[in-house]
């Protein structure tokens, strides 16, 4: 009866192993650096523990809303690790970019989203370059929740840059949808 | 020792006349039973409101069917949950709970290696296997104080996943393995695929030793020495006649509309190995399925090792010519020349996965890269 944990246990857990705040820290408004990407919020965020260089950041609590930000993940890594050190989805730099929103949504169901699906995914520009808008839905294997996520993405130098959300389909998502698009149309990439 | 102790079990129950014990009456259950009892009932209110839950009416019709004809008048106290998970598990909760995996379907070839699988954890249920594998490691381990643990977890899905890593005994194993074979050919189906199931469970572990095990195997100690009982028994059996002791068509009828969801949710865990067994065994019984060469060429193309893209278009190529292929074969076709620098057959398959997708969610993504090669 073992399965995989949702993501926010996982990265719980690889925090006791990691450096980066061990404990949640405040997000001011303002200019904020995640790595070598650059970007401003007008919202205010808590940074939870998470494995560096991945920054997880939520606004309501975790259980309800995450953000995903990476400032250039390797080819050959994975965007989520598992608890049991079980095989998950690893980021090459040669995907396309329906293969790139295809990986994030194996990266989701790996973290034990339910039900998993892609709603859209298209071009958009993104740190200074030409990237992708996934969407996506699925709900949370504990409580059943209906969550839909958004992701921007794009590969630089071979890794992968991405700021995803996802929240509570009712009222969060909606709800914090605009905070991630100013966040994604600030970002540069040093 | 332990096969010694089992024998004279057998034999009280082979004297019961083939019925299995009932649980306990009310009120008569041990204080830890009662305690295990309401954490189960805890946790399957829990995985009720959860997300997941196959919500399949006609597939549960048809599993309550299969578990009915080989438990008796029995099943009705068992409620049987089709859980949305990939890999190998079914696991029987100490109130009369049944979690069958869906991956667990993906690898049983008919109704009658269901109705074994079934049968045996509806026997762990019948004998208070879970209830006494928990007392004895209360009494091991000192793990009394864990059982109020649980009971306040917030996650109680987490809670009997701790309960179902104490494996059952060998001792327990065997007597689920006779009565269950004993119901098998009582109700129709042919004992014979009893091994087989279990032969599946070794040989998916086989193929990757070194990862983490099967949950089921973890569970439910298996070895070439019980195949090997298991077939002397189901030699010896009396059987019920039946026209159909395998029930395949009716198996295959019923997953068949599940089927493609499971193979997608079964490649996004990343256990090739595994995955490429399910795979091989399912094409060896249907090699004209469009649907099953798609995922094994989705296979080859997620895994991308020496070889796996040609590998992979061969199979897109090969379903593209049948009728039941999925329509994103022609997408995956098209990703993989791409990558093996066959830019017109890319173009090619992507034009033709456009023009049969409709309104695809990848639909711009596509267009741009046709617009970019032309």
């Amino acid at each position: 009866m073992r399965r995989a944990r949702p993501l926010l246990i996982v990265v719980l857990l690889l925090a006791a192993c990691e450096t980066g705040p061990l404990n949640p820290v405040l997000v001011p408004a303002g200019p904020v650096a995640v790595g070598r990407m650059q970007l401003r919020t007008d919202t205010v965020w808590t940074r939870l523990p998470a494995k560096p260089p991945l920054q997880v950041w939520t606004a309501y609590g975790p259980l309800l809303d995450q953000l995903l930000l990476h400032d250039g993940l390797a080819d050959g890594q994975p965007l989520v690790d598992t608890a049991e050190g079980r095989p998950r989805p690893l980021f090459r730099a040669a995907l396309t970019g329906p293969e790139l929103a295809e990986f994030l949504l194996d990266s989701l169901r790996a973290s034990g989203a339910v039900d998993a699906a892609l709603l859209g995914v298209r071009p958009q520009p993104f740190a200074g370059g030409e990237g992708i808008r996934a969407e996506f839905r699925y709900r949370q294997p504990e409580s059943g929740l209906a969550m839909r996520g958004v992701a921007a993405a794009r590969v630089r130098d071979g890794r992968l840059v991405l700021i995803q959300l996802v929240a509570a389909e009712d009222h969060y998502f909606p709800a914090l949808l605009p905070a991630f698009e100013q966040l994604v149309s600030s970002a540069v990439i040093a | 020792m332990r096969a010694r102790l089992a024998i004279p079990a057998l034999g009280l129950w082979a004297l019961a006349g083939c019925a299995a014990p009932p649980p306990p009456p009310p009120g008569t259950a041990s204080p830890e039973e009662a305690g295990l009892r309401m954490v189960a009932d805890r946790a399957e209110a829990r995985l009720k409101s959860s997300g997941r839950i196959e919500q399949r009416p006609e597939l549960d019709a048809y599993l309550r069917g299969v578990l009915c004809r080989v438990v008796g008048p029995g099943c009705a106290e068992l409620r049987l949950y089709l859980v949305d998970e990939p890999g190998f598990n079914a696991t029987a909760w100490p109130n009369g709970v049944v979690e069958l995996w869906s991956g667990t379907l993906l690898r049983l070839e008919n109704e009658a290696q269901l109705a074994l699988v079934l049968g045996h954890e509806a026997v762990h249920y019948e004998q208070r296997h879970t209830a006494q594998v928990w007392s004895r490691a209360q009494q091991s381990l000192g793990m009394g104080a864990l059982l109020g643990v649980l009971a306040g977890a917030p996650e109680l899905g987490v809670a009997m996943g701790a309960l179902a890593v104490l494996a059952y005994s060998r001792e327990m194993e065997r007597e689920a393995d006779r009565l269950a074979l004993e119901r098998l050919a009582r109700a129709g189906y042919d004992p014979n695929e009893a091994p087989e199931v279990w032969e599946y469970v070794l040989a998916e572990r086989a193929r990757d030793p070194a990862g983490a095990p099967s949950p089921f195997l973890s569970t439910h100690p298996t070895d070439a020495e019980r195949i090997a009982s298991l077939r002397t028994m189901a030699a010896t059996l009396p059987r019920t006649p039946s026209a159909e002791p395998l029930g395949r068509d009716a198996y295959r009828a019923a997953i068949a509309p599940a089927r493609g969801r499971w193979l997608a949710r079964e490649l996004a865990r990343r256990a090739f190995a595994e995955s490429e067994l399910v795979l091989d065994r399912l094409l060896a019984a249907e090699p004209r399925s469009g649907e099953l060469l798609f995922f094994a060429g989705e296979l080859r193309r997620l895994r991308d090792g020496p070889g796996d893209a040609e590998a992979a278009l061969a199979r897109y190529r090969e379903a593209a010519r049948l009728a039941d292929a999925p329509v994103e074969t022609w997408r995956s076709m098209g990703f993989v020349a791409k990558r093996l620098g066959r830019e017109a057959e890319a173009r090619e398959a992507l034009r033709t996965y456009l023009a049969r997708a409709g309104a695809a969610p990848d639909r711009p993504m596509i267009e741009r890269m046709l617009a970019e090669t032309e």
